[in-house]
C-alpha cells in the first residue's frame, strides 16, 4: 500500500520522537560521562551499536564505489556520526575540470530508523536554488554563524548528480537492502529542539536529525 | 538597603587594584559592533583580586574582563568591559547569558550596565523591576577577594571589600535614568546591543593561552601517513586555566582532519573566515606554517588526475596545536570565567571556533565534543608548556 506524504512525515517526525529528547542534557561536575550517555534514549545507543556491527558491509560497498569509473577516490566520512555512515562521492563530470570544480553525491546511511539519504554539492553555487540550511545551537555570545552552506543542496543540482542518482542508489540498497531512502521533499523541515549527541540545537531540519549536522561536500 | 551589617564597603578599593592593567596588544582580537570594528585586548594585574560566584568558587577580575577600543566621531574610546556570570551560566542550566555586565571608563568610572537572569535584561541602575519600591536606594553589590595559591592546587580567598556600582538614590527619579510607576521602578529604555557577535582580526601569531602555557602539538597521537584519507583522535584531559581555576573538559575533544584535500578546495576562502585575511585555505596556510612547506611535510601530489594536498601526522599535530591555542585565546576573551571549573560554555564555544579555525586551513575538518565518541580514533592525551616545540 501507498504511503502518503502526510504519513511519511510523521513516521519521520515519531523517528525523531523516538530517538531523541526535547529537554537539553545538563552538564554539571558531579557528573560522569557514564552518567550523561545514560540520559540519551535508548534507542538512539542502540542505533549506535548497530552501526558497528555494520562495519564489514559498510567496507565492502566502500569498495565497490573505489572502483567505479564514474567517480573519482570516495571520501570515507563515517567516523563523522556514532550512528551513521558516510562517503563522499567525488563525481567525473568529462566537460568540467576537476581542479576547479567540484561536484559530488554524499551518500549516508543512518541506523535512526534505518535510512538512506543523499544530499548534493557543486562548487558552482549559481545552480544552487535551495541551499541547505545549517543546524543551530543556542549560543550566548555566537561568532559569526552561518544561516546556510552555499554548496549543498537536498536535490540534485546538475546533470551528472541526476544521471548517477539511480545507479549509486542501486548500489547502497546492495548493501543495505533493509534500508529505506529517505524522502528529501521533507528533509529541510524544522524538528527543534532536540538534544543530539553534538548538543542542545534549537533549529535542526530532520535530515540532519536523522543523519547528522556535520555536513560537507567534496573535499 | 543590603542587610549585612558585617560589610566593608569601598567605592574605590577595586578601582585603586585594578587600574594598573598591562595591556597584552599583541594578543589582541576584534569583533564587529554596530557596523565598526572594536578591538579586544586582553591584561594582566600585577595582583589580580577575584569575585565569588558560588561558595568555593571565585572568579579573577582579569577572566571577566576586557579592555575594549574602537572609533567614535575620529577618535579612540576605551571602555573596560566586565561581565560576572552567575551558577546557573556557569554550569550551562540556562543557555542564554545569566549575570551581570557592567561597562566602565579606563578610571573605573561606571558608563552603564545591565543584569540578566531568565532571559529578560535590566539595567543594574534600575534594578530588577518586579522586586523594588520607589523609595530604596538601589545599588548592585560586588563583594572582592583576594585569593592565594601557596602550593598552586588549592587556593584559598579572603573577603576584601564590597563594592557599589551604579547606585541610585531616590532623589535621581528626575535625572532620567528610570521611571517610577505605582511605586515599582521600571527600564526607561531597551535592551543593549551585543557586546560581542563575531571574532576577527585575529594575529596570526598565537600568544599564551592560559596562565603562560600553551597546547603542544605533541599532545596529538595522529597515525598514518601522507595517503591516509583522514587523521583522528580524540583528546582527554584538554583544560582552561586563570592562576587560580581549572576547567577540565570531561568529555574529550575529537579533532577530525582531512587529508587529501583537493586542491580546489584549498583554493577557496573559507565561510565564515574568523582569520578575515580575504584569503585561501592554502594562502592561510603557506602563512602561519611556512616551515612545513619548508620540510616537506606538506605536499601536493595527482590522484586520479585530481591535485590534492597532502599531509604528514606531524603538519597535521602543529596545525591543530596553533588552532587550539587560536581558539583558546578568543574563548578566553568570549567566555567570563572560562575556567571555572564545569562552565560548559567554554567548550561549548570551544568547539566551535577551533572548527572554523580549522576549516580555514584544512576544509571540512572538525573539532567537537561528542558525547558518544567515535570509532576509528586514537587516543591522545593533552600536553601544556610554556615553550612547546
Amino acid at each position: 500500500m501507498e504511503t502518503t506524504a502526510h504519513e511519511k512525515l510523521k513516521e519521520y517526525l515519531s523517528l525523531v520522537e523516538l530517538y531523541y529528547a526535547r529537554e537539553p542534557i545538563i552538564e554539571t561536575l558531579d557528573k560522569t560521562l557514564e552518567q550523561l550517555i545514560a540520559e540519551f534514549k535508548s534507542k538512539l545507543l542502540t542505533a549506535c551499536k548497530q552501526k558497528e556491527e555494520s562495519q564489514n558491509r559498510w567496507e565492502e560497498l566502500m569498495k565497490v564505489f573505489s572502483d567505479c569509473n564514474w567517480s573519482y577516490k570516495p571520501r570515507d566520512m563515517s567516523f563523522d556520526t556514532p550512528y551513521t555512515f558516510k562517503v563522499v562521492v567525488h563525481l567525473k563530470a568529462p566537460e568540467v575540470d576537476a581542479n576547479i570544480r567540484l561536484i559530488g553525491t554524499i551518500v549516508n546511511i543512518s541506523f535512526i530508523g534505518n535510512k538512506i539519504g543523499y544530499y548534493y554539492s557543486d562548487t558552482d553555487v549559481s545552480l544552487n536554488t535551495a541551499p541547505i540550511n545549517v543546524a543551530k545551537k543556542q549560543r550566548t555570545f555566537p561568532v559569526v554563524e552561518l544561516e546556510f552552506e552555499p554548496q549543498l543542496s537536498y536535490m540534485p543540482m546538475n546533470d551528472w548528480q541526476r544521471m548517477r542518482r539511480e545507479e549509486i542508489k542501486k548500489i547502497v540498497n546492495q548493501f543495505f537492502p533493509e534500508f529505506e531512502t529517505f524522502d528529501n521533499t521533507f528533509a529541510d523541515y524544522d524538528v527543534g529542539p532536540i538534544q543530539t549527541e553534538l548538543g542542545y540545537f534549537l533549529k535542526i531540519d530532520l535530515f540532519q536529525a536523522i543523519f547528522g549536522t556535520h555536513i560537507n561536500g567534496v573535499i | 538597603m543590603r542587610g549585612n551589617a558585617s560589610l566593608r564597603i569601598n567605592k574605590e578599593g577595586r578601582k585603586v587594584k585594578t587600574s594598573k592593567k598591562k595591556l597584552r596588544w599583541n594578543q589582541y582580537s576584534g569583533t564587529i559592533k554596530d557596523n565598526s570594528p572594536v578591538l579586544i585586548i586582553p591584561f594582566s594585574l600585577e595582583d589580580d583580586i577575584s569575585i565569588k560566584i558560588a561558595d568555593g568558587i571565585y572568579a579573577p577580575y582579569t577572566s571577566l574582563t576586557n579592555f575594549l577600543v574602537f572609533q567614535k566621531d575620529g577618535k579612540y574610546q576605551y571602555e573596560v568591559v566586565t561581565r560576572i556570570p552567575d551558577m546557573d551560566w556557569v554550569q550551562g542550566k540556562v543557555k542564554e547569558f545569566s549575570g551581570t555586565v557592567i561597562v566602565e571608563d579606563i578610571y573605573g568610572q561606571f558608563i552603564k550596565g545591565y543584569s540578566y537572569k531568565d532571559g529578560k535584561i535590566w539595567k543594574i541602575t534600575q534594578g530588577n523591576p518586579n522586586l523594588r519600591n520607589a523609595m530604596e536606594r538601589i545599588c548592585t553589590y560586588k563583594d572582592w577577594y583576594t585569593c592565594y595559591s601557596p602550593d598552586g592546587a588549592q587556593y584559598s580567598c579572603v573577603y576584601n571589600y564590597t563594592e557599589e556600582i551604579g547606585c541610585i538614590d531616590v532623589q535621581d527619579i528626575d535625572h532620567d535614568k528610570f521611571v517610577v510607576l505605582d511605586g515599582k521602578w521600571y527600564p526607561k529604555t531597551g535592551v543593549p546591543s551585543d557586546f560581542y557577535t563575531s571574532v576577527g582580526y585575529i594575529p596570526t601569531a598565537p600568544g599564551d593561552t592560559g596562565p603562560g602555557q600553551r597546547l603542544c602539538a605533541s599532545t596529538f597521537n595522529f597515525q598514518g601517513s601522507f595517503t591516509s584519507a583522514s587523521y583522528n583522535t580524540n583528546v582527554s584531559g584538554m583544560q582552561f586555566e586563570d592562576g587560580y581555576n581549572v576547567n577540565r573538559d570531561n568529555r574529550g575533544m575529537i579533532f577530525s582532519i582531512n587529508n587529501g584535500v583537493t586542491d580546489a578546495s584549498m583554493n577557496q576562502s573559507p565561510f565564515p573566515d574568523l582569520l578575515m585575511q580575504g584569503k585561501t585555505s592554502a594562502q592561510y596556510l603557506r602563512e602561519v606554517f611556512p616551515s612545513l612547506f619548508a620540510n616537506n611535510e606538506i605536499r601536493t601530489t595527482y590522484v586520479d588526475g585530481v591535485k590534492v594536498w597532502q599531509f604528514t601526522p606531524f603538519a597535521v599535530s602543529k596545525i591543530c596545536g596553533t588552532t587550539s591555542n587560536l581558539a583558546t585565546m578568543v574563548v578566553n576573551l568570549k567566555v567570563p570565567g572560562s575556567a571555572l571549573p564545569g562552565n560548559v560554555q567554554t567548550w561549548e564555544d570551544f568547539q566551535e571556533i577551533a572548527t572554523n579555525f580549522i576549516k580555514s586551513f584544512i576544509p571540512g575538518s572538525r573539532i567537537y565534543r561528542g558525547f558518544l565518541g567515535t570509532s576509528g580514533t586514537t587516543n591522545s592525551l593533552a600536553q601544556y608548556g610554556n615553550n612547546c616545540p
